[in-house]
């Protein structure tokens, strides 16, 4: 049933309104100067597409935007001419469109021989609605900022007054509203003494300060509540189904330029509001895209920023570019596949230019930390140098492929974020099978979405089918729930525990239904003490903390899902967050695949898509995603895709105008190799080996089972302690521990003495020269240089003797950073 | 339970030749040395050949004395003893030829003592030692099928053994580890099959068969060397992780079906493998019920490397017969109590029995899958009124196996439901389920002395000791007589009764002066007799051989025999003066002890009850002291402690070289009787600087012989009492103390006062204590004003003594 009284106006701005628009028409107007650049204007487009006005207080802001043949684009609104087929039906008037008259028409706009339309409907016009507290007032509460959490939404409100985190508790709002403390807060006699209204006005002392101008739309609104009883809501409300957020990319060439946006809730009665007044605008980057409360972008420093309106639950956001005037780059011509493509596009938006490709020294080394976490053999060095074939980069990226290092690498990283690690909770035994289940299943290409369903599904000891482990690392099922989100949707849902997610979609009532798939698992002991059994327990429900009742088992941005009794719920949920049905697995999994190869993920950080936190290139993420459905999950083909790229092949020297980019792929990112492949690479470069807890003298630190092995140069390193999910516990941060560990530690020069490489050297009879290009190739994976090579040698004949003034030379080497980064 | 029962007939101390020879062998290494308490730490190697004998080398601790082997079965001999020194002796074990694959029992003999136990392994196979290094997938040890590797799991250890097999053969390995392990040394073995290309063709980690050991079998494609892996399951390992590891060309069976029979029974089974094939054997079951039989598959003359266990009981055995998946689909057995089984032949697999029963009628319905026949299922049982309702379930009541008592609601068919917890189901998920009525059952066992140590019986010459047997009456009540059988010459032991209130009766058993030095296994028979029923039940003893952390039991050998040893002579005797006196309720006891040192000993001798009564304790750390012979044992009784006379033993030892000696005392008794006295406490008041009267109402219960003496104690503090002790004529109801409380005494509120009541007489001293008495003491308000000066006036009658009540109706009546 359609709800007349969504959109409620006051009766007094309603009387304003009709004085004022009687008798008027469409205005046209033609205010700005002829666009010298007019020729590369290629379209123009109105905002909303269309508009549906539903009584006499509807109102509709438009806006018309030009966008040139290079994708500039340019607010218009001003400068068009506006008509419409039957312009008796409304008023449009400083680009807000009045209803006057139920109808349909075409709004249309002319500019310099460019023309666009726009559906406009008016309903009810005559009628006016009356004030719902659920839809008009907590919006008002919202957009003013009274339910934010430095305000009244504090845990514990303020200044005795509490209401729920941006409006999540709209039933408790409003009893304490109305009926906390007696009626202190409203006076139904004189409504404009009600205490809301002087403390939102700053009439009486307010510690928030005036937030509602008297006399303004929102306290017109709300007086008209107080007048008419301060009625609670009956019946079934419409809820808002979407917000759309107009335009949707804007690309502003110059600063100061401005552009203002539309945003539009539409509702489940299928009606839409106009939110220019009641979203909350926001930027991610205020030096180059300013947004101020109305919505209004202004063009600031060369970048690119997101631009988000939140209202309800919603979060919606528009890519902003803004560029300098008259900028020349150098585009991409010839894109290797589809990956460079993409990148190429964005960087063409960008003006950026790319760097050059990277030798093949530095693709040879890249590659092989990248896919194997080891440097290459000399001899692999020496072959692949002299080899003049044109595919040697793709035979290199196969041959790598087919290695179990690399399975062992990616089981290392998934055993990151699952949390692999021994505990009162999980035995040593328990922590060791799950890590070598996993190393397994990648080694024999099992694809990651059967890898995750059998997780999630798995049922059984924890020795017997380790997958249940994962069930075992975390028993708190709102945390289970939680690190599912954000380990393979990339969603951090943790917010919506207590209250609406702020910045994301995500509302109490999602996160719940969430959490509901994991409200019957079941464990018990099993016959070997250390070993639990988990299980489908049949039973067992999950309350929703607001009103105390029985959530519903719901996919996370998807629907709710019947499930039958004695149906595992996890089987359900784990179908769906492998189906296309859910975007976000693969396209999380392709940006964690992405992120390892390039240092930066196409949404950053890896594991927290977000409307507030767009991808960068939501084109290329997309794509990978859609391979990545398309290899059937096979993620192998997808590091094939992107080591074979331009992109991965870039050099990491960045050219003039690219140097201060990071997130679009002009060149590649230096970046420190992670902890435990760099100890690897430093045992591999010492010929030496390591002994780790647990297991047999030479295993690798990529192959550590448990989280709870370390050691120093490990810990020192940033390896991820595996305390939670999240990617970034594993950190590559510089320390000072870290120089000094390098300088000092045994984990250097102890592995110098204990190799012999030095001494085998000079026992084969290799001269300076050669053991110096030994130690480069070893670690750099190139040979010295001329300038390199006659300083070095300095240094060696200026040592106290021969085998220490090489030590040296080699200790140098390995603390440098160019070791120590992936370049 | 985590391990199966043995039937342990007879021991086998070698032969009384050979014991000769050992102890002689002794004699002339070690004659000066003594120790006590010997303790296996590592056998090497862990087994031999049946039918050959081979050099065996024990380390531990305490050793030096060890004069042989105390085996669990005959047919395994030792001989040729050589004591190292205190920590290392070898010796040759012969292996009797019709020994069966399995692990053997036994503990060290030495003069003073019996060692733990440990299990050695036995195997048909020709026994390899296992040569370091072979920790290479490039290098390792070559072996033949048919083998048996003795080796070692080291810290992070790997081995790979090496085999060469024709295209289309079966190659099958079992790795005892777990089962060769002692104390806390959890070895958690890991076994896998790699092609020459290091791709795992099978593997195993724990196999529910054979628990955390492992097995694992797989039939070559191609002809080629194959490599056997074997490690701990993460890698841990020590030098104490010893393993057999049995290679065979013939696979073993991991269950069977039926997984039982009736005792006598010809019983043909059908066997299945780790690899999912099947064959029929034929089984002779014992004449007497099993819990867990041991049978052996000889498919094709190999037989396998571990026993298979079948459950012999007399219960008829329905297999199912498909369709069973429906309970309309199943009709009642015709005979109950009745043995159900089958197979979870596929996922979700559920299968259905039905019988008959009448109102009220009561079953234990048990599932013995896991326990006895160790199936990988976890059965959940569900009984339903025939195609109707569900009436009950369980899962887990015994470990992994279930348990229901059942009454029967009215009469009618019902079915019992058999499905897998997880819904797994194959071949091997063999069930069974038995259905029997409740009947009495008693067993005994023996309450540790030592915590997790179980209780062996060491008597030294011309003493005694004494254990505490446990009595477990299921479906019974009544006397229960206990027997100690079996004991070696010049040990002797009288049956006791257990009676019908208690759970646990001391035997005490008695060496005389010239008993020879020897070891044997003895039983104990208890039997219950109600009217003309008389049921006997065995002794069952669980020797913990794994305990994990927290010291959870994870493999243990039970035994239907105790251990026992006559040894040398200890260095002192121990003697209880028998209490004249009861122990009372709220009373206390001093045990009068007498220490009677042998010369040249002076040592410290530590004391301490075989066992307390219910609600009575006994001080456990008394200790006499070097040049020290007497001493005192503080007993006291709970007001809840059980009445009646206890037979009661003091257990005795000392420390010879880091071991222990012990004795008991002869048996004395201990009666513990109710309360004497009545004690009533009324509340007292008064100031400081004033007198204050403290009245006790005493009832004595019971008139004995002796001075009764009522002492008033814990006085506030600052506070005396002239006369805390009085004599008290039991014809009395009331005895009044006068505190004198000093002008500094600490007022306040005082919960301390206690009355100790004592009877004395010739026979001993009974005690009773009870409280809680209260003494209020103020500071008075206002100086009293000055008396005026006393008139002279004849000495007036003392007045009564009120109480602090009698003293306000005192007051209520003068105003």
């Amino acid at each position: 049933m359609l709800q007349r009284n969504l959109f409620a106006r006051s009766a007094f701005t309603l009387l304003g309104c009709l004085s004022l628009s009687i008798g008027l028409s469409v205005q046209s107007t033609i205010k700005a100067e002829q666009p010298t650049d007019q020729g590369k204007w290629q379209s123009i487009q109105i905002y909303p597409p269309s508009i549906l006005l539903t009584g006499k207080t509807d109102i509709q802001h438009v806006i018309a935007v030009a966008t040139r043949s290079d994708g500039i684009t340019r607010n218009i609104t001003d400068e068009v001419r506006w008509d419409a087929d039957a312009d008796e039906l409304f008023e449009l008037k400083d680009a807000v469109v009045k209803p006057l008259k139920d109808g349909s028409t075409m709004l249309h706009a002319n500019w310099h021989g460019l023309a666009a339309n726009a559906k406009l409907e008016i309903a009810d016009c005559n009628s006016v609605p009356s004030v719902s507290f659920v839809n008009d007032i907590v919006p008002i509460l919202t957009k003013a900022g009274c339910n934010t959490g430095s305000c009244h939404g504090a845990a514990r409100g303020k200044d005795g007054f509490r209401i729920s985190l941006f409006g999540y508790d709209p039933r408790g709002d409003y009893e304490r509203i109305t009926r906390e403390i007696g009626v202190r807060r409203i006076n139904l006699a004189i409504p404009e003494n009600s205490l809301l209204l002087l403390k939102a006005t700053g009439s009486v002392p307010h510690t928030g300060g005036k937030k509602i101008e008297v006399g303004s739309d929102h306290y017109q609104t709300l007086l008209k509540w107080l007048v008419d009883g301060a009625m609670v809501d009956t019946g079934e409300l419409p809820t808002v189904t979407k917000v759309d957020l107009y335009p949707k990319q804007i690309v502003l060439e110059g600063e100061n330029q401005k552009q203002p946006l539309v945003a539009v809730a539409t509702y489940s009665n299928g009606l839409t509001r106009d939110l220019t007044d009641l979203a909350t605008f926001g930027t991610n980057n205020d030096r180059s895209a300013a947004v101020d409360a109305r919505g209004t972008i202004e063009a600031g420093v060369r970048g690119e920023a997101f631009v988000m309106a939140r209202f309800d639950v919603h979060t919606v956001g528009s890519q902003v570019l803004t560029l300098p005037a008259s900028l020349t780059y150098e585009p991409i011509t010839s894109p290797k596949n589809y990956i460079d493509q993409h990148v190429a596009n964005k960087l063409g938006k960008l003006r950026i230019s790319a760097s050059k490709l990277c030798t093949d020294e530095e693709f040879l080394r890249r590659c092989y930390i990248d896919i194997v976490g080891l440097l290459p053999d000399p001899a692999v060095v020496d072959s692949f140098l002299a080899d003049q074939s044109e595919n040697k980069r793709s035979e290199l990226i196969d041959v790598l492929l087919s290695r179990k290092e690399f399975s062992e690498i990616w089981a290392s990283k998934w055993a990151q974020i699952l949390m692999i690690k021994s505990s009162n909770d999980v035995s040593y035994k328990a922590a060791f099978l799950y890590n070598k289940w996993l190393t397994n299943k990648i080694a024999e290409e099992v694809p990651i979405d059967q890898i995750v369903q059998d997780m999630l599904t798995s049922s059984g000891g924890v020795f017997d089918n380790p997958a249940t482990n994962f069930f075992e690392v975390e028993r708190d099922r709102l945390k289970l729930s939680e690190n599912t989100a954000q380990v393979f949707m990339g969603i951090r849902t943790q917010c919506a525990q207590c209250h609406n997610h702020p910045f994301d979609r995500w509302t109490m009532d999602d996160y719940y239904g969430f959490v509901a798939f994991f409200a019957q698992i079941g464990r018990k002991q099993g016959e070997d003490y250390r070993q639990n059994v988990v299980f489908n327990s049949n039973g067992g429900e999950t309350k929703h903390p607001v009103g105390d009742q029985v959530v519903k088992p719901k996919f996370l941005g998807g629907a709710t899902p019947t499930v039958g009794p004695g149906q595992d719920r996890r089987e359900v949920l784990a179908k769906w967050l492998t189906s296309d049905e859910n975007p976000y697995f693969s396209l999380s999994i392709a940006n964690r695949v992405w992120a390892h190869f390039t240092g930066a993920g196409i949404v950053e950080p890896v594991d927290d898509f977000r409307v507030s936190n767009p991808a960068s290139n939501p084109e290329l993420l997309d794509e990978l995603a859609a391979k990545l459905r398309s290899y059937k999950y096979d993620f192998k083909q997808l590091v094939r895709d992107i080591c074979n790229s331009d992109t991965y092949q870039r050099s990491t020297m960045p050219s003039v105008d690219n140097a201060d980019d990071l997130r679009n792929y002009s060149h590649a990112l230096p970046r420190r190799i992670p902890a435990e492949s760099l100890l690897d690479c430093i045992c591999s470069a010492t010929n030496t080996k390591e002994k780790f807890r647990g297991l047999p003298l030479g295993a690798k630190a990529t192959q550590i089972a448990d989280g709870s092995t370390s050691n120093y140069f490990l810990t020192t390193f940033g390896r991820s302690p595996r305390t939670t999910v999240c990617e970034c516990e594993a950190s590559t941060d510089p320390s000072l521990s870290q120089a000094l560990h390098l300088i000092n530690g045994n984990s250097v020069s102890g592995k110098i003495s204990q190799g012999k490489l030095i001494n085998t050297w000079i026992d084969s009879g290799l001269n300076d020269d050669q053991v110096i290009e030994q130690i480069y190739i070893r670690c750099f994976t190139r040979k010295p240089t001329a300038d390199e090579l006659e300083r070095l040698k300095k240094v060696v004949s200026d040592a106290p003797n021969r085998v220490v003034g090489l030590e040296d030379l080699f200790w140098a080497t390995l603390n440098s950073r160019e070791f120590l980064f992936n370049h | 339970m985590n391990s199966h029962s043995k039937s342990c007939s007879a021991i086998l101390l070698a032969s009384t030749k050979c014991i000769g020879i050992i102890v002689c062998s002794f004699l002339m290494t070690a004659s000066n040395v003594r120790a006590a308490e010997p303790h296996i730490r590592r056998i090497t190697p862990a087994g031999l050949s049946s039918g050959q004998s081979r050099s065996i080398s024990l380390i531990g601790e305490r050793l030096s004395d060890v004069t042989g082997i105390l085996f669990y079965d005959q047919r395994l001999k030792a001989s040729e003893f050589k004591v190292t020194d205190d920590k290392n002796i070898t010796f040759e074990v012969a292996a009797d030829p019709s020994l069966n694959n399995d692990l053997y029992a036994f503990r060290l003999i030495s003069k003073t003592g019996l060692s733990n136990m440990r299990l050695l392994g036995v195997n048909k196979f020709p026994s390899v030692v296992e040569v370091e290094p072979n920790s290479d997938f490039e290098s390792p040890q070559v072996i033949e099928l048919q083998q048996t590797i003795d080796g070692t799991v080291r810290n992070e250890d790997v081995d790979y053994f090496a085999v060469e097999l024709e295209a289309g053969q079966t190659l099958s390995v079992e790795l005892e580890g777990l089962r060769h392990a002692s104390d806390q040394n959890f070895f958690d073995p890991s076994l896998a099959i790699l092609d020459a290309n290091r791709f795992e063709v099978a593997s195993n980690d724990d196999a529910t068969l054979l628990r955390q050991d492992c097995l694992c079998s797989f039939q070559a494609l191609q002809a080629g060397r194959y490599i056997i892996e074997v490690r701990e399951s993460s890698y841990g390992g020590n030098d104490d992780c010893l393993y057999r590891l049995h290679v065979s060309n013939q696979t073993r069976p991991v269950t069977m079906i039926p997984a039982g029979g009736k005792p006598g029974e010809l019983l043909q089974a059908t066997l299945i493998d780790d690899l999912g094939n099947s064959w029929q054997e034929e089984f002779q079951l014992p004449d007497s019920p099993t819990e867990s039989f041991s049978v052996w598959s000889n498919r094709n003359g190999v037989q396998s490397p571990s026993p298979n266990y079948l459950r012999v009981v007399e219960l008829e055995n329905y297999v199912e017969a498909e369709p069973n998946g429906d309970m309309k689909s199943v009709a009642p057995v015709s005979v109950i109590p009745a043995a159900f089984q089958g197979v979870l032949q596929e996922e979700n697999d559920e299968d259905f029995f039905a019988f008959s029963a009448k109102k009220d009628q009561r079953f234990e319905i048990q599932s013995v899958t896991r326990s006895a026949v160790r199936s990988p299922a976890d059965t959940v049982l569900n009984i339903f009124k025939l195609n109707g309702n569900h009436l009950a379930g369980n899962d887990d009541n015994k470990g992994p196996d279930s348990f229901l008592d059942f009454k029967a609601p009215e009469d009618g068919d019902y079915a019992i439901r058999v499905r897998d917890h997880l819904g797994r189901g194959g071949i091997d998920f063999v069930y069974r389920v038995e259905l029997n009525a409740k009947s009495p059952s008693v067993q005994t066992d023996i309450a540790e002395q030592s915590r997790y140590q179980s209780q062996q019986i060491v008597v030294p010459q011309g003493a005694r000791t004494a254990i505490e047997v446990k009595v477990n009456r299921r479906n019974i009540g009544g006397d229960a007589m206990v027997n100690l059988e079996g004991l070696p010459a010049g040990l002797s032991a009288e049956a006791v009764l257990c009676p019908a209130d208690r759970s646990s009766v001391p035997i005490v058993i008695r060496s005389s002066s010239d008993t020879a030095l020897s070891a044997t296994l003895a039983s104990i028979r208890t039997v219950i007799t109600q009217g003309d029923t008389s049921i006997t039940g065995p002794l069952r003893q669980r020797t913990q051989l794994i305990r994990a952390q927290n010291n959870v039991d994870v493999w243990g050998f039970d035994c239907n025999q105790v251990a026992v040893a006559a040894t040398e002579a200890a260095p002192f005797d121990i003697e209880v003066i028998q209490p004249g006196v009861p122990l009372v309720r709220d009373g206390t006891m001093n045990l009068k002890v007498k220490l009677h040192r042998k010369e040249g000993f002076d040592g410290q001798v530590r004391l301490r009850l075989v066992y307390n009564t219910p609600g009575m304790s006994a001080n456990g750390s008394i200790r006499i002291e070097k040049d020290v012979t007497e001493t005192e044992i503080p007993i006291t009784a709970n007001g809840n402690a059980t009445l009646g006379v206890w037979a009661m033993s003091l257990l005795a030892w000392t420390s010879i070289d880091r071991g222990d000696i012990k004795l008991s005392s002869e048996p004395f008794t201990i009666e513990i009787a109710d309360r004497i006295f009545d004690f009533a406490f009324n509340k007292a008041m008064g100031e400081v600087g004033k007198p204050i009267d403290v009245l006790v109402g005493v009832k004595q219960k019971r008139v004995l012989e002796g001075t009764t003496e009522i002492e008033l104690v814990g006085l506030p503090p600052g506070t005396t009492c002239d006369a805390s002790k009085v004599v008290f004529d039991p014809t009395a109801e009331q005895v009044v103390y006068r505190l004198n409380v000093p002008a500094d005494a600490k007022p306040g509120s005082f919960k301390t006062l206690n009355c100790r009541g004592t009877i004395t007489s010739d026979a001993g001293v009974i005690t009773q204590t009870n409280g809680t008495g209260e003494v209020q003491i103020d500071v008075p308000l206002v100086a009293a004003p000055a008396a005026p000066a006393p008139t002279a006036s004849p000495e007036p009658a003392a007045p009564k003594v009120l109480t602090r009540l009698e003293q306000l109706r005192a007051m209520r009546e003068s105003n």
